[in-house]
């Protein structure tokens, strides 16, 4: 009997499709109508208008539905916009598009709890229209100049968990003084102007805060500074998790690394002086907790054996992004415990013509990482040196069997001698792989290409 | 306690308690009939090949929690763990694999049948949906009419 294959079956299907990428949702949804059933929705749930994409307002308004989340680029038609209504909204991404005239449309979706807005300037009647938005959680607002009617703002915050500020000016003081944000969990800055003395009182006053990521510049000097000062003073004793994407001295990152009780996310971008020793000896009593580390080295051509001590030491660890490090010093080093990692960003030294032996030692490391899905030799966008990663069977490529879950490769862009082998290992073992970041010669990019194997520039 | 299972073909199974009860439906039978143990449980839709496999997937699992399982489309974002063991269960043939998600699906043992899901998912990949059609044997019922409009609405929704 023909209904009984499996995958005839509606609720069968319903959780192939839960596991099917994104990519293939379609092809799927083409199968039959049964399939057209079970993978209609997650095409539906989340859709973003792309720029050149034709307007479809009848297939768009007859599976409106199914949206959860839209996406609206920036150069959409804002009338085209007026005429959609999606009830079941969730997420509203008009970060590239600024919107005016939109308060009647965004009444209509009070199921919203998540936005991204661009808009330069706001009123009164702005402020008014997001308290509508009765779930709201998490917003982020993109080059907003001009706050006025801040207390609008401020009321607003009171039930945000997340909030981010981008390219924006710092909020005026208003009623602050006599305001508090206990929901706030997640704050992000990126400001033209730093008000330290403003941003900071706000702060004070999301008791509950747990992570904290900031971009700095010209502006925010000293800010990290005092920002340390009150993480010693225990301001925060939920803050787990930290992104410092400014100048920082040593001595503030060793005063926030000490006034935190627990630490999961640990960015740091840019260094004053050394991120050392003393950094890492404060560190490790966290290893058992940490999920996201992004260290680096004061003089970036020096190599660190840190990320071999970080690899082998932090169980739980998601992403690592860790200064270059000697293959040598991998290859004799304890093995990786990190089998959740996902994402790690970090370059392989070989002294000269060492790489045929040690590569293999290296990827015996590697396989380890079976969830790995981005994996990027060069953490900063300099060249690399040297040949830092070999891709061929010779030395050793078939050791990485193991990394199903590959999603992005970026080696550089360094040459790589790969033939047809190569090529077809990878097609075979790597499932996943959607962009690859090496130069090959031009037969075995297109062979990539029709695979759906994009290069990653 | 032990329990004892009966396949379509007639095979006895004698497993731990805990270890069937990964099976919904054994689970449920097993409240039902509290006192009634002295019959095999039939299990009219899964032949022994199958139940055998079932049983030793639910050994490996006995103590795993169990899922909850919500229709939220959210929770693609975390699809199940997939151990070691897991990973060495699922190198059988496809036909093997869809006989075992049809077992998981009739005894309602939702990791093994997630699995089974996954492994599907797997095998679909970059393939077209003539491809798909030919590899589970699926009729393609669309009219013309519906294949175009689906086509065209493609347009919009296209990565």
């Amino acid at each position: 009997m023909q209904s009984t294959h499996p995958l005839g079956i509606p609720e069968i299907v319903s959780y192939v499709a839960s596991y099917v990428r994104k990519r293939d949702l379609t092809a799927c949804a083409l199968v039959s109508k049964t399939w057209y059933q079970a993978f209609n929705p997650l095409i539906w749930h989340d859709i973003s208008w792309k720029y050149g994409r034709p307007f479809l307002p009848e297939a768009i308004q007859r599976h409106s539905q199914l949206v959860r989340a839209f996406k609206v680029p920036f150069g959409v038609e804002t009338k085209a916009l007026h005429s959609l209504r999606f009830p079941k909204l969730v997420s509203l991404d008009a970060e590239h598009y600024e919107l005016k005239d939109m308060n009647e449309w965004m009444m209509d979706h009070c199921s919203v709890t998540r936005l991204k807005l661009r808009v330069y300037e706001v009123d009164h009647e702005f402020w008014n229209s997001l308290l509508g938005f009765r779930h709201l959680k998490d917003l982020t607002l993109r080059d907003l100049r001009s706050w006025d009617d801040v207390d609008g703002f401020w009321q607003l915050c009171t039930h945000l968990e997340r909030l981010e500020i981008i390219k924006s000016y710092t909020p005026h003081q208003g009623n602050l003084l006599s305001m508090r944000f206990p929901s706030i969990k997640e704050l992000i800055f990126n400001l033209t102007d730093w008000n330290n003395v403003r941003i900071l009182e706000f702060m004070q006053r999301c008791s509950n805060l747990t992570s904290f990521k900031y971009v700095g510049g010209e502006e925010s000097a000293g800010f990290a500074s005092s920002f340390s000062d009150l993480v010693t003073a225990r301001t925060w004793s939920q803050l787990h998790s930290v992104s410092i994407w400014d100048d920082i001295a040593e001595d503030a990152i060793l005063r926030i690394i000490e006034g935190m009780q627990r630490i999961n996310v640990f960015e740091i971008y840019f260094l004053l002086d050394s991120f050392g020793f003393n950094a890492m000896e404060l560190l490790r009593p966290h290893f058992s907790n940490i999920r996201v580390l992004h260290l680096r080295c004061f003089n970036e051509s020096e190599t660190s054996p840190m990320a071999q001590e970080i690899l082998s030491s932090c169980p739980l660890l998601e992403q690592l992004t860790a200064p270059p490090i000697e293959a040598s010093v991998i290859a004799k080093g304890k093995p990786w415990v990190c089998t959740r990692l996902q994402e790690l960003k970090l370059m392989f030294v070989y002294a000269d013509s060492t790489l045929p032996c040690l590569q293999p030692l290296v990827f015996d490391q590697l396989a380890r990482l079976v969830r790995l899905e981005t994996w990027c030799t060069n953490y900063s966008n300099q060249k690399p040196p040297h040949q830092v990663v070999d891709l061929t069977l010779k030395n050793g490529l078939s050791k990485l069997s193991t990394l199903r879950s590959l999603r992005f490769i970026r080696l550089g862009n360094t040459y790589q001698k790969m033939g047809q082998q190569e090529i077809d290992w990878i097609l075979q073992h790597w499932i996943n792989l959607e962009n690859i970041g090496v130069s090959v010669n031009a037969a075995l990019t297109k062979r990539l290409k029709e695979h759906g194997i994009r290069k990653w520039t | 306690m032990k329990v004892t299972l009966e396949s379509s073909d007639g095979q006895v199974f004698t497993v731990d308690k805990e270890v069937a009860e990964l099976s919904v439906i054994i689970k449920e039978m097993l409240v039902i009939e509290q006192a009634n143990q002295d019959h095999p449980i039939p299990l009219l839709n899964v032949g022994a090949v199958e139940l055998a496999k079932v049983i030793e997937y639910c050994e490996h699992h006995r103590n795993d929690p169990t899922i909850d399982d919500d229709e939220d489309y959210d929770s693609r974002k975390k699809p199940i763990e997939m151990d070691d063991w897991d990973k060495q269960f699922t190198i059988v043939n496809k036909e093997m694999m869809f006989e075992l998600i049809l077992a998981a699906n009739s005894m309602q043992v939702k990791p093994l049948l997630h699995l089974g899901c996954r492994y599907a998912a797997d095998i679909v990949k970059r393939m077209s949906p003539t491809e798909i059609r030919d590899l589970f044997q699926i009729d393609d019922d669309f009219t013309p009419e519906e294949q175009d409009k689906i086509e065209w609405e493609k347009q919009w929704t296209k990565l």
